[in-house]
């Protein structure tokens, strides 16, 4: 079963009056719990618009490592924007950040957010992948350490089909069909998407390199026909990181070609030779791959 | 609030009412005949309509207008013909008129509001919904449904508890009735009662032993003695030509069957005009003859039961004992043969006609109604009444209510009480004593909300009184409560889920739908859950043509959404919307299973703002002959196409279970085929239901035999991982802790059954082994040798792997491990084809 999304218990405890802060009485928790639905209309206590249902309140309370787990809810309880990441998916980097310090080089914690985190992770990564706020994605993926396990498969669901999907499409783009396919690749023509790539965890380095490779192409296909958006998808691909050297090399050398062009240009002078020895070199390390 | 207190078994063939008194059962017996059971058969005369045996006795003058076994047609379109009034019945209604007849039941106090009526645990929706439509018509404001499985344990835990302790462990709940037959798990453990898990089939039941008498000995003796052509057939049809012979033999196959429980050998004699000749006839029947014909229909029963067992990874040897339940498990073969096949201790001391109903009062004791204006004048001169009074006094202007909720049973040496006011309880108090003066709260300040653990003295009713006061501590003798607790008594926290709830979904990988499950099977009711996700497409406003569907299935989640049954299916198309609808926008959708299974959905549409409610309480299942068969034949295609691929495969193993579900499929040609449009028999809903059992099997085919290989593959990858940890140099804390993790899912996935999630598991172990080795001094040496050794043309960027492997072999050379590491990983993202992949699952490494 998928991960569920956190619903704090700690609100759910004071809803309820019961002591949480001390030696927890568990019995006693449960026997005021089960109480508390009893007589909650249709056995759902709703709580600011929170909704707590019996089985799954009694199945974390039955865990064996509740005690541990309960110091984490108390915790997250307390800082409130982690809270609100969580129970509502709203994302505020800066104080998050701050908040989770707290935890670092807890690996009991990591595992205890891991499950929940990736179900806001996910949610939060669609939407920014919908709204092509890559910018906003690449601030979210600085957070990725605290996914764990088959938890990273749900949370970078998206992002992988995302991934995939612009492969896929920008290999197959050229300067003929450029105009047909640009509204589809505009989040790439637009600034501050080198984050995102250079935020992407371990397991997307070869989709990673792959779409750079593409990138270039892409720059390699438009610089004649759309030289603006040229220069903007080189110089973002200038700021990529955890490239391999040779890559690294084309982009810039890329780069200084567009660039110069683009003075040249107005001198009325083109430099076809850069190009074509980048193509070919670019050919090469595809055909390698 | 009130605590409900009655409880209903609502049978196939007889069905109870029962009330929980102060820690004991009142079932209540008919004031006619004095007999607990009410036969549950309907009979239409001209003049008046009879419920129960005089019903049932009406079945030999009347047949065509007397109906019975119609719980087995709950939540199907099935409607019956009344000739005497010339109109249509559906199981609804004639349900409906069984339990009003039932309160008729209860004598001398009000008139219940509510009540508790026992379903088969695996009863869906449709079912569910239809039984519950029927305590609704049948006059009670609130009806709560109640798994017959766990009313059953209910009963015996409590007839137990009373007479010994009962030891924890598992215990099977066996529970044949007249229609339907359930097995359930049952945990005990430190006076906890859990419902683990369940299987059950809503057609087999004692009418499947008549059917087989019917099918097997008087059908062929009535055509060996008349010499009719096409009887058997005739015989079924629905308003046929021998209509009334069809359900006189009924009646004398179920006599016939009970006699044999008894006696060795009887006889069944009877009389019938066929085609304008009377005939008599005189079938001697033996015991050894029925024991034949009965032994397969208590195989299957056999066959779930050791399914459950399977599915929870237990053997016999863990259970302690079966307990039996239903009117069926009367008959010797039941007992006989379930103890020589499952080897495991037989119970049946409770009386199985009663026990559901006993149990369903024990539960009704817990659960708690908002009683009608009416009701709450009503005296309640009963003490269990009292506890739950939401009272009112008339010295204060501004009304105050007190509510109390606990547990009325408990096998704990304290229980809760949680006191909820409100109004004027400012400067008020309250004070709880038991009566025996063991226990006395003193005056504590009224608030809005208050808990007490209150201290039971063991194996007795405790009784508490509960006083309020007020500023100058005089009681305000109108608040007074009673609380009656009885220790020692067993209770259940809610009722499982018996099947998977899920929701179809888009895969967008694979570009086809999966089904998502929003509430598992055997989590306990009621649930509540709001799923976040988005539009898969654009739906212009006004398309008539685009929309979105949301279907929700009960069902199984492993298998396709076809199988499944839909119990809520919400169409919103582009008319309905007040804006596009863009692809990636957020749909919010929220789902409310209620304790009885009606489903409440909320759909939200983020970008329109609009929002769609929707209650499901679908009670009627459509099954059409002629669809049927066209499954059939669908299923039937499948199956030859599966085998034929596993003969291709020269898959031995797979092409014989391919090959069984298929022959078993083929099995119910000849009966389905020979079904008319206007069958009136059972024998419709019964193959229905075994072809969506084998669809369901075959959905998961490839994958039984699969499995134990693969989980033979697991188990030495597992071995392999557990022995390469013990040898790592790095992160042995945190592959230890990933290891565990798996090992600890193993339960649950071994029981899934799911090729795919045994797979993703064994996957997860190689990645951990490949951690492990690449976590590990030697092999990475040993690696970076090799590494030295290949061909330039084999790394992307041979210089930078040359200035890598110089500085690992410095780092090496200095003893650096945690740096050599980092070197060797950078050399294997350098390489063109990863000959070693370290890039799955590890942190901070660097590669690249």
């Amino acid at each position: 079963m998928a991960n569920k999304q956190y619903i704090s218990i700690i609100r759910l405890f004071e809803h309820c009056g019961i002591p949480y802060q001390e030696d927890i009485n568990l019995p006693r928790i449960k026997k005021q719990l089960t109480a508390e639905f009893g007589i909650a209309s249709s056995g759902i206590i709703e709580i600011e618009k929170h909704s707590y249902n019996k089985n799954d309140v009694f199945e974390e309370l039955e865990r064996p490592d509740f005690g541990g787990r309960l110091g984490y809810h108390q915790r997250i309880w307390k800082s409130v924007n982690i809270l609100s990441f969580l129970e509502d998916n709203i994302f505020y980097e800066y104080k998050i950040k701050q908040e989770m310090v707290q935890f670092q080089n807890d690996t009991a914690f990591d595992h205890f957010f891991s499950p929940y985190f990736s179900v806001s992770f996910n949610y939060l990564a669609r939407n920014y992948l919908n709204e092509n706020r890559l910018d906003d994605l690449s601030e979210l993926l600085l957070f990725e350490e605290f996914l764990l396990g088959q938890d990273r498969e749900e949370a970078f669901r998206p992002v992988r089909i995302f991934l995939d999907d612009n492969i896929r499409l920008l290999k197959n783009t050229n300067k003929d069909n450029y105009k047909l396919v640009k509204p589809k690749i505009q989040h790439w023509l637009a600034a501050n998407w080198s984050n995102f790539l250079n935020h992407l965890p371990h397991e997307f380095y070869n989709s990673r390199n792959e779409l750079t490779s593409n990138l270039v192409n892409l720059t390699v296909a438009i610089q004649k026909s759309n030289k603006t958006d040229c220069r903007t998808v080189s110089t973002e691909l200038t700021c990529l990181s955890h490239l391999s050297p040779e890559l690294m090399d084309i982009i810039y050398n890329n780069h200084k070609v567009y660039t110069n062009t683009a003075t040249r240009t107005r001198s009325g002078n083109n430099n076809w030779g850069w190009i074509i020895w980048v193509a070919i070199i670019l050919m090469r390390i595809l055909a390698g791959c | 609030m009130r605590s409900v207190n009655f409880g209903i078994d609502l049978g196939t063939t007889n069905s109870l009412v029962a009330k929980y008194e102060n820690n004991t059962i009142r079932v209540f017996k008919n004031p006619f005949g004095q007999k607990e059971t009410l036969a549950s058969v309907v009979a239409y005369r001209k003049d008046r309509i009879l419920v129960g045996d005089k019903a049932r006795e009406y079945l030999g003058k009347d047949p065509i207008n007397v109906f019975g076994g119609f719980k087995r047609k709950m939540g199907t379109d099935e409607k019956y013909y009344v000739v005497n009034i010339d109109e249509n019945v559906t199981p609804v209604e004639l349900s409906t008129l069984v339990i009003k007849e039932l309160k008729n039941f209860i004598q001398g106090e009000p008139m219940p509001e509510a009540c508790v009526i026992t379903i088969p645990a695996s009863f869906d929706s449709m079912q569910s919904n239809a039984t519950l439509k029927a305590g609704l018509a049948a006059g009670f404001k609130e009806v709560f449904l109640l798994q017959e499985p766990i009313a059953a344990s209910l009963a015996f835990f409590n007839a137990s508890a009373a007479a010994e302790s009962t030891p924890g462990g598992y215990w099977l709940v066996y529970d044949l009735g007249g229609g339907t037959f359930d097995v359930a798990l049952v945990k005990s453990s430190e006076g906890d009662l859990k419902v683990v898990d369940h299987e059950g089939n809503n057609f087999l039941g004692g009418m499947n032993f008549d059917a087989a008498i019917i099918d097997q000995l008087i059908i062929p003796a009535i055509i060996k003695q008349t010499g009719i052509q096409n009887f058997e057939e005739e015989f079924r049809v629905k308003y046929g030509k021998y209509e009334m012979l069809y359900y006189q033999v009924m009646y004398y196959a179920e006599e016939a069957k009970k006699e044999l429980s008894q006696a060795t050998e009887t006889i069944i004699e009877f009389g019938a005009v066929l085609d304008g000749q009377h005939h008599d006839f005189y079938i001697p029947v033996t015991r050894a003859e029925v024991d034949a014909i009965f032994s397969p229909i208590i195989n299957d029963t056999i066959k779930l039961l050791h399914k459950i067992l399977e599915n929870n990874n237990l053997t016999a040897a863990d259970i302690n004992q079966i307990i039996l339940v239903g009117g069926s498990t009367y008959l010797p073969q039941v007992r006989e043969q379930l103890a020589a096949q499952t080897k495991i201790p037989i119970n049946f001391s409770i009386d199985p006609t009663n026990s559901i109903a006993v149990g369903a009062a024990y539960y009704a004791s817990n659960k708690y109604y908002e009683p009608t204006a009416a009701e709450e004048a009503s005296p309640t001169n009963e003490t269990s009444f009292v506890n739950d009074i939401i009272a009112s006094v008339d010295f204060d202007p501004v009304e105050l209510t007190v509510e109390l909720s606990y547990n009325r049973s408990s096998r704990d040496t304290e229980e809760v009480l949680l006191i909820i006011c409100n109004g004027a309880y400012d400067n008020k108090f309250y004070r709880i004593t038991r009566a025996d003066g063991g226990f006395d709260t003193g005056f504590i300040n009224l608030k809005a909300k208050k808990t007490e653990f209150l201290p039971l003295i063991p194996s007795l009713t405790n009784l508490f009184n509960l006083q309020v006061f007020d500023e100058q501590k005089n009681e305000v003798k109108r608040l007074a409560q009673q609380i009656h607790i009885a220790q020692g008594v067993y209770n259940i926290d809610g009722q499982p889920l018996p099947h998977d709830i899920c929701i179809e979904v888009d895969d967008m990988e694979n570009k086809t739908t999966k089904l998502e499950v929003v509430f598992e099977r055997n989590s306990l009711l009621p649930q509540k859950r709001t799923l976040y996700r988005e539009i898969s497409k654009t739906i212009k406003k006004g398309s008539k043509e685009d929309g979105i569907i949301i279907n929700i299935l009960e069902g199984d989640r492993n298998t396709r959404a076809s199988s499944n049954l839909t119990i809520g299916c919400i169409e919103i198309s582009g008319k309905d919307l007040q804006s596009d609808l863009i692809k990636g926008s957020d749909i919010e959708i929220q789902l409310h299973l209620t304790d009885s299974r009606v489903l409440n959905t909320a759909v939200f549409l983020v970008m329109t703002q609009q929002e769609f409610k929707n209650v499901f309480s679908i009670s009627e299942k459509q099954v059409n002959i002629s669809r049927l068969k066209e499954q059939f034949n669908q299923l039937e295609l499948s199956l030859v196409e599966t085998v034929r691929q596993f003969q291709y495969n020269e898959d031995k193993i797979w092409e014989i279970k391919a090959t069984g579900y298929l022959e078993e499929l083929q099995s119910l040609k000849k009966s389905l085929f020979k079904l008319k449009d206007h069958d009136k028999s059972d024998e419709k809903y019964v193959i229905a239901e075994k072809m969506t059992r084998i669809s369901q099997e075959a959905d998961k085919l490839g994958g039984n035999e699969r499995i134990a290989m693969l989980l033979e593959s697991y188990f030495n990858a597992k071995e392999t991982v557990a022995s390469s940890i013990t040898m790592v140099d790095f992160q042995k804390d945190e592959l230890q802790k990933q290891y565990q993790k798996i090992e600890q899912s193993e339960p649950s996935f071994i029981r899934s059954k799911n090729v795919s999630v045994i797979e993703t598991k064994l996957k997860e172990l190689d990645d951990l082994y490949m951690r492990a080795l690449s976590n590990t001094t030697g092999f990475l040496i040993s690696i970076f040798i090799e590494y030295k050794g290949y061909d330039p043309n084999d790394f992307k960027d041979y210089s930078a792997a040359k200035s890598i492997m110089k500085m690992a072999d410095s780092s090496l050379a200095a003893e650096k491990y945690p740096e050599f590491r980092r070197h060797v990983f950078s050399l294997s993202s350098l390489l063109k084809r990863a000959k070693h992949n370290f890039n799955t699952d590890f942190k901070g490494t660097g590669i690249g």
